[in-house]
Order: structure tokens, then C-alpha cells, then sequence
């Protein structure tokens, strides 16, 4: 037999070369340039289907009086209704559990009116007093642990309540069957907020005694659109259409699957093939970002919405030399914010204030905003007695993850500039927030605030007030005090003329930008993608997941380009 | 390793000899010098700071780095800064902690093993057990745990951790190679003459364990630069800003797809360095080992 010929070295390498560099440009290619299904072209909302959507983090609780994170608050708002919601198109509160509500005169009583025949998904009814059980079961810290319940103070008779002075809430009535009597200690217009939060929504509590908090948070029963079907630790949550919901023309879809736990890139990948049905922007690399938004094709289906959010430096007043209102300054105007937009593809905004834009009280012309000024900053620096920049390296905390360590990095070489010299220290979340929100602890961290219903009392009242400067767990982070601010705050939140009561928290918003407490950043845009045949519908403003008036343009079809919506 | 010997016919000159017709060790060696030049003179070769951000110069509008160009020679960094000077100050890490790290456990592998092999009994037998439990602990998740535990991480952690977690392979080595040294007639004759523990291993047992040492050290070098890497991929490695090549593919994970020279650039550096560090190992083994 004759034996075949060796291979000489230089071909073989040749050979592994070629190889290597084809297995390269197939790795680069896109694989799907375009959307790989079109819906099947109608214009009008449909029945049915089952939307798949993903998050990256796990599922902690069904609970509503427990969750309080993005993930279970979204998967919760399905399960269940609060007595009010927003309007998608205004954002006003409307009446959703509730068929009508109304303010007293005293601008201290609220009454709301329950739909009528409101059962739960196991067919239990509700009625004003299974209301009022619910949501005292959720103002009692022995028997559920609520994140919420300082949203409901107000409410006369809640602390002696919460503190087992009382046997019940004195501030809540239910004259009848249907009709709910909320009685506050003072006027509070944030109040009616609190009344959409889902901390607020009705459980069965008998249901709840009898099977006990942990499993009615793994298998929760609710009034909302959807029921659970099943969750699976760690991997998926499915939700399916509640036959007992109270509108009988909502939800559209049959049901809604969560991915539980899927890293990023997978959730964009999965996206691609069409194996998921919706994305957002957490779910975007930089590179995935660049190269969705340079296909044509998948262009229609991007929207970009403001998030209503807000992100900086908090500055520790307490801590020399950071309690001289000139460092802070110096540290705020010394921050090139555009040049951290541009880090992010312009994916977040410069904010020089505090109120992000979409937030009600927001000024576009806010005189005195934080700019990018290295001039001022080493002038404030020299005011405050530093002629050759401030002494020392101080510490900068901020939470694991790649998006902090760019700013992180970003904010060091902008302050070094001016003569601040900053060392990045990175915490897990839990010790991040247990140290930054301890008093004396932390002198700078870079954190945030994501709203928790659209007033601008819900930023500066949660972050500047000096009630929520405490010693542990404070909500401000700064520790700044300011008396004629904490007034002004007072008389805002009970302000009942609206375009007033706006222009004191603008007022506000001055005092704390000069006093440069926080050298605020930037605000992020949300993007949202979604397959060509999802109809996203009106969604809520605040609860941004939303999916109530969502529809599947039921049966695929491969892609066209001209099927547009 | 001695100078080049005028005498060809010594132990050394023949070492030399060997090595030198292994084209592959020569190019190996060739490398590695060439790298740890840059390395050392970084400052001089580097063309920017490497921590400072040039911004609009090097970002475009959508966020993108910009390619290399006269300034920049590699182009910029996802926050824009000089990938070339990342790169030079990069490898200053890399290297620096892969031979500290070497260097020292180097220093404590040879003395356990030796003192394992020599004196066998009761001392092998607790040393060895050492060996074992160091040898079970997860690598990864200890350096990792320790880095986050430490009150200020930075690359004189990294060298320890790596240092003292990772002797154990080479203590075995040299145990073994003491045993059968220990054995051997020149050992026993000089024990017969008196000689003293001490002076037993360091005029006979050591000089025999050292070529060992060398060809493992060398390899252990390529394996020290790729663990720097993966702990600053992970993120538990040098703390931001400092570069290593390792926080480099960490920094341009997200562009993978748009941008994919900054990840061939710190991951060719990597893979030339442990390529020539491998190759000079096997030439060294190759040339030191008597039996070849």
C-alpha cells in the first residue's frame, strides 16, 4: 500500500491559520440582521398567545407586601390591582380595583368605592373588609416584614397600629360592603400614589394565615389579570390569564413566561432568534447596542423613553472636608458629564439637578445646574482653602458590576484633573447599601434614585429630608440637613394647589443643587425593543413592565420589511 | 544559567549547546526579553498616561473607540484611553505579579519539598498532608474570597495569594527528586564523612534540584500570567484604574462584537507571553536534563 505523502510543517500551519481566521469572521457575522418573524398584519388588538420575556436577576417573593425590587414589583403588578393606577396616556391616577374615589373637603379624607362582585383568583370575594384586612396585614411588622409601610404614615392611627397599641388602623372605615374611608393626621398629596403602589394590593389573608407567609410568597393568589401557573426556582415564572379577572376584556395575552436568571448576552442572543419576545435595554451590551441599532431593519422596533431616574456622586456632609459646600461644589463642576454620556453611547443623559426630566417639577433652564466646569471647580477648591488641590485620597464606593467601574473610572481621571484624588471601592449591593446608607461611614458613593411614583417629593423629600438622615439605613445618603429646606418640604407635601405646590418643590430642588449635596450625573434613557409582531399597547408610566394592554400578532410569519405596524 | 562556557565539553557548555539548536527555546527566549524590556521601560515606550481618558479625541459620538491612528497607535480603550499605553503598563502588572508570585513559590515549593524529601519520616509525612490540603482547596473562589475580604485588593494581594496557594505542584517535584537524590551514592558518602544536614542539602541537594526548579518555574511563569488574566476577567484581580492584560478583555467584554481588536490585543499579548515562557521552559528542561 503506498503510504500518502506527509504534510510539510509550513502547509499545516498554513492550513491552522486559515482555519483560525475563517472561524473568526463566522464568530463576527451577525446571524440575524433582521427580525426573523413578522406578525400576521392586523391592526387590532387580539387574544391569546403567550409573551416570553427575560431578567437577569432571580425572583425573591410573589408577595405584594414584600416586593419591592424591579423584578418581583413587575411580576407582582400582573398578579394583582391596587385601587388606583395610572393612566398610561396622562399619567394621572385613575380608579382600577376602585370605581370611584374622592377627596373630602378637609383635604384629609379619602374614600374609595370597590368595584362590585370582586372575587380572588380562587373565586374568594373581596370586599371593603377583606380590603381592610390586607392592608393591615401589610402596615403589621410581626406579620409580614413590608419595605412600604412609611408610604402609608400618614394615615391616622397606622403607627399606634404598627407599634400594637391599637387593635386596628382608627384612620380606616368601611361604612359598607363596598366602600372604603381613608382618614389622614394631615394632608398629604402623595397619599393617593401610595394608593397605586402594590404594596397596597388586597391578598386573602385567610388564605395567607392558614398556609403562611413563605408559601403564599412561593404561590400567591391575588385580584390582578393574571394567576400563577408555576415557578420554577431559579429558571422560569410562568403567569396565565385569570378567568375570574374583573375586566373581561383584559389581559390580552393567554399568559406570560419569565426567564428567571439569564445573563445578558443570552437574553439578547434569545432575543435574536426570536426565542424571546421582548428586551430592554438592560438586556444590551455596548456592542449589541451598536450593532441593533445600525440593522434598518430592526430600527422600527427600538423606542427610547426617559427613565425617570437619577444618578451621581452622594456626598457625605458630615465628613471632612466634605462638609465645606465648596469641595462638594468643586468635586460637581470638576465632572465631565457628557463625556460619561458618550462612554454609554449617549444611552444615559447629563442631569444637572436633581428632577429628571418626565418627572413633574422638572426645569430644563434650572439656574445654578451642575455643569462641567474644571475652571469653577479649582476656583471652589481655592475658596475652601485648598490652593493645591485637596489633601489626601479619598474613598469613592460604588457596587460590582462593569457600568460603575467605567464611571468609576471615568469620575477619577475628571476629579484628578482639578486635584481630588479619589480611590474606587467596590462592594457587593447589600454591604454597599448597609455602609453608604450608615452615618459617618462612607464620604463618597456613587448611587441613585429610581422613583417610586411620579411626585418629586418621592427624590427630594426620600433624599434630602433630614427625618430620613438616621443612623442606619437612611435614605439620605448625604446626610445633608438644611431646616428651611425640611419647612418647605412640610408645606409641600400638603400643599393642595397643584401648580403651587410644584413651584415650592422647584424652590427645593434650587436650595439642594446650591448646597451640592450630591453631584448629580446623568438620567438614564430606557430603550425597549420587541419582535416586529408584539403590539405593546398603552403601558403604565411608573410600572414600566407593564403588560395589561399587550397583544401578539398571532400567527408568525417570516420577516418582511414592509410589515410594519 | 552561566555565560556562554569556552569549554564545550563541560556539563554546561553541552546545556548550552542543546539548548541552542532548539529554534523553538531561542525564539522563546528571544520574546521574553523583548517583553520584559517593554515591560520595564513602559513609561519611556508608553505614548499617553494610561489612566487619563482623552474623551471626545478618541470616543465618536455613538460611544465607539476610535482605531489606531499617528497618537494612538492601537487606538483607544472603551473609556478612551491609549490602549498601546494600557497595554505596556498592562504587561508591567501582568508580568510583575506573574514572576513575584513565581519567585515566591519558587522560594517556599523548593524548601518544603526538600525538606519533605530529605528527611521522609514523619516530617514528609505532615508536610505532604499540607501539600494535600492546599492542593483541594477551589483556587478561584480563595483567591477571590481573600481578594474581597482584604480592606485595600491590589496587585501585592494578587502576588500573595497566587504565591502562596500555588507551591504545591513544585514542592512534589522536588520531593520526589530529593528522595532519589538522598539515595544516591555522593549523598551517602558525604553523610558517611559526617557532614551535616545543613550542608548536605546545600552544597548536594540543592544544586540537583535547581535545573528542576528553573524548567518549572519558567512554565509556572506562563501559568501565573494566565491566572492574573482570569482573576481580573472575573473582576476580582487589580482594582480599576490599573491595567493588566487581564482587566483589559475585562474592560472589552461588552464591545466583543463591534470592536473586536480590543480583545485581540491584550489576548495576543497573553497568549505570545506564555507561548515564548512555555517554549523556553521545554528548551531549558530539554537542555538541563542529562539523560536527553
Amino acid at each position: 500500500m503506498r503510504s500518502t505523502p506527509r504534510r510539510s510543517p509550513a502547509r499545516s500551519w498554513v492550513a491552522f491559520v486559515a482555519l483560525a481566521l475563517a472561524a473568526v469572521v463566522v464568530a463576527c457575522r451577525d446571524p440575524y440582521p433582521t427580525p426573523r418573524f413578522s406578525g400576521a398584519g392586523r391592526t387590532t388588538e387580539r387574544r391569546g398567545g403567550v409573551l416570553r420575556v427575560a431578567f437577569d436577576t432571580d425572583l425573591r417573593t410573589l408577595d405584594p407586601a414584600q416586593a419591592y425590587d424591579e423584578l418581583s414589583t413587575a411580576v407582582v403588578r400582573h398578579l394583582n390591582d391596587t385601587l388606583l393606577d395610572y393612566d398610561p396616556d396622562t399619567g394621572e391616577l385613575v380608579p382600577l380595583l376602585a370605581e370611584r374615589f374622592e377627596l373630602g373637603a378637609d383635604h384629609k379624607t379619602y374614600t374609595f368605592v370597590l368595584r362590585p362582585n370582586l372575587v380572588f383568583s380562587d373565586g374568594s370575594p373581596l370586599d371593603s373588609q377583606a380590603f381592610v384586612r390586607s392592608f393591615e396585614r401589610m402596615l403589621d411588622p410581626q406579620r409580614v416584614p413590608c419595605p412600604g409601610t412609611s408610604f402609608y404614615y400618614l394615615i391616622e392611627g397606622a403607627d399606634a397600629f404598627s407599634e400594637h397599641r391599637a387593635p386596628h388602623v382608627t384612620g380606616i372605615s368601611t361604612p359598607d360592603a363596598r366602600t372604603i374611608v381613608f382618614r389622614l393626621k394631615q394632608a398629604d398629596q402623595t397619599f393617593l400614589n401610595a394608593m397605586a403602589m402594590p404594596f397596597s394590593a388586597p391578598v386573602p389573608v385567610e388564605y395567607v394565615a392558614r398556609v403562611g407567609n413563605d408559601e403564599f410568597a412561593r404561590n400567591p393568589i391575588g385580584v390582578g389579570p393574571f394567576m400563577l401557573e408555576r415557578w420554577e426556582a431559579g429558571s422560569r415564572v410562568v403567569l396565565r390569564r385569570n378567568p375570574r379577572y374583573w375586566n373581561p376584556q383584559r389581559p390580552l395575552l393567554d399568559g406570560i413566561v419569565y426567564e428567571l436568571s439569564l445573563a445578558r448576552h443570552l437574553q439578547f442572543m434569545r432575543f435574536q432568534r426570536a426565542d424571546l419576545d421582548h428586551a430592554n435595554d438592560y438586556a444590551l451590551t455596548t456592542a449589541d447596542y451598536l450593532s441593533l441599532t445600525s440593522q434598518p431593519a430592526w430600527r422600527p422596533f427600538i423606542e427610547r423613553k426617559p427613565d425617570i431616574a437619577m444618578y451621581g456622586v452622594a456626598i457625605n456632609c458630615e465628613l471632612p472636608p466634605f462638609d465645606n459646600v465648596h469641595v462638594r461644589r468643586a468635586l460637581s463642576f470638576a465632572i465631565d458629564r457628557d463625556a460619561i454620556a458618550r462612554s454609554r453611547n449617549y444611552r444615559i443623559r447629563p442631569l444637572g439637578g436633581l428632577y429628571p426630566p418626565g418627572l413633574p417639577g422638572y426645569d430644563a433652564n434650572l439656574p445654578g445646574a451642575h455643569n462641567y466646569n474644571p475652571d469653577r471647580a479649582r476656583a471652589e477648591l481655592r475658596e475652601a482653602g485648598y490652593r493645591d488641590g485637596l489633601p489626601g485620597e479619598h474613598e469613592l464606593w460604588l457596587t460590582e458590576g462593569p457600568a460603575a467601574a467605567v464611571y468609576g473610572q471615568l469620575l477619577q481621571a475628571d476629579l484628578a484633573r482639578v486635584g481630588i484624588r479619589i480611590r474606587l471601592k467596590f462592594a457587593s449591593f447589600p454591604v454597599f447599601l448597609e455602609m453608604t446608607q450608615r452615618r459617618r461611614a462612607v464620604a463618597l458613593s456613587y448611587s441613585g434614585w429610581n422613583m417610586d411614583f411620579p411626585d418629586p417629593s418621592n427624590f427630594i423629600d426620600t433624599l434630602f429630608h433630614s427625618r430620613n438622615a438616621t443612623e442606619e439605613h437612611a435614605q439620605n445618603q448625604s446626610f445633608y440637613r438644611n431646616p428651611a429646606l425640611d419647612a418647605l418640604l412640610d408645606r409641600a407635601r400638603i400643599e393642595p394647589d397643584r401648580a403651587r405646590r410644584i413651584a415650592m418643590y422647584q424652590e427645593a430642588e434650587r436650595i439642594v443643587v446650591n448646597d451640592a449635596p450630591w453631584a448629580f450625573m446623568f438620567t438614564p434613557q430606557r430603550i425597549e425593543i420587541e419582535q416586529p409582531y408584539v403590539h405593546r399597547g398603552a403601558y403604565s408610566p411608573v410600572y414600566v413592565h407593564d403588560l395589561r394592554n399587550t397583544w401578539l400578532d398571532l400567527p408568525l410569519r417570516p420577516f418582511v420589511p414592509e410589515a410594519r405596524r | 544559567m552561566s555565560e556562554t562556557p569556552s569549554n564545550p565539553s563541560s556539563p554546561d557548555g553541552r546545556a548550552w549547546k542543546r539548548f541552542k539548536r532548539n529554534r523553538g527555546a531561542i525564539v522563546g527566549a528571544i520574546v521574553v526579553v523583548v517583553i520584559a524590556f517593554t515591560a520595564l521601560f513602559a513609561p519611556l515606550l508608553a505614548p499617553h498616561d494610561p489612566d487619563t481618558p482623552f474623551k471626545e479625541r478618541t470616543l465618536s459620538t455613538a460611544g465607539v473607540p476610535i482605531g489606531p491612528d499617528r497618537q494612538f497607535p492601537l487606538g483607544a480603550d472603551p473609556l478612551g484611553r491609549c490602549e498601546m499605553s494600557r497595554l505596556l503598563y498592562g504587561g508591567r502588572v501582568s508580568l510583575s505579579v506573574a514572576l513575584a508570585a513565581t519567585l515566591l513559590l519558587a522560594l517556599v515549593g523548593t524548601s518544603i519539598g526538600v525538606v519533605s524529601g530529605y528527611f521522609g519520616g514523619w516530617v514528609d509525612a505532615s508536610l505532604m498532608r499540607v501539600v494535600d490540603v492546599l492542593l483541594s482547596f477551589p483556587f478561584l473562589l480563595v483567591c477571590m474570597a481573600i481578594n474581597k475580604i482584604v480592606a485595600k485588593p491590589g496587585i501585592w494581594v494578587l502576588f500573595l495569594v497566587l504565591g502562596f496557594l500555588s507551591w504545591t505542584g513544585l514542592a512534589r517535584q522536588v520531593r520526589a527528586r530529593t528522595m532519589q537524590l538522598r539515595s544516591l551514592e555522593f549523598v551517602v558518602a558525604a553523610r558517611a564523612l559526617g557532614a551535616s544536614h545543613t550542608r548536605i542539602i546545600v552544597r548536594h541537594v540543592l544544586p540537583n534540584v535547581l535545573s528542576l526548579v528553573i524548567v518549572l518555574c519558567t512554565t509556572l511563569v506562563a501559568e501565573m500570567i494566565i491566572v492574573e488574566s482570569v482573576l481580573s476577567y472575573l473582576g476580582v484581580g487589580v482594582v480599576p484604574p490599573t491595567s493588566s492584560w487581564g482587566s483589559m478583555l475585562q474592560e472589552s467584554d461588552p464591545l466583543m462584537r463591534s470592536v473586536p481588536r480590543l480583545l485581540a490585543i491584550p489576548g495576543l499579548a497573553i497568549t505570545v507571553t506564555v507561548v515564548a515562557f512555555n517554549l523556553l521552559g521545554e528548551g531549558l528542561r530539554d537542555a538541563l536534563d542529562p539523560k536527553a
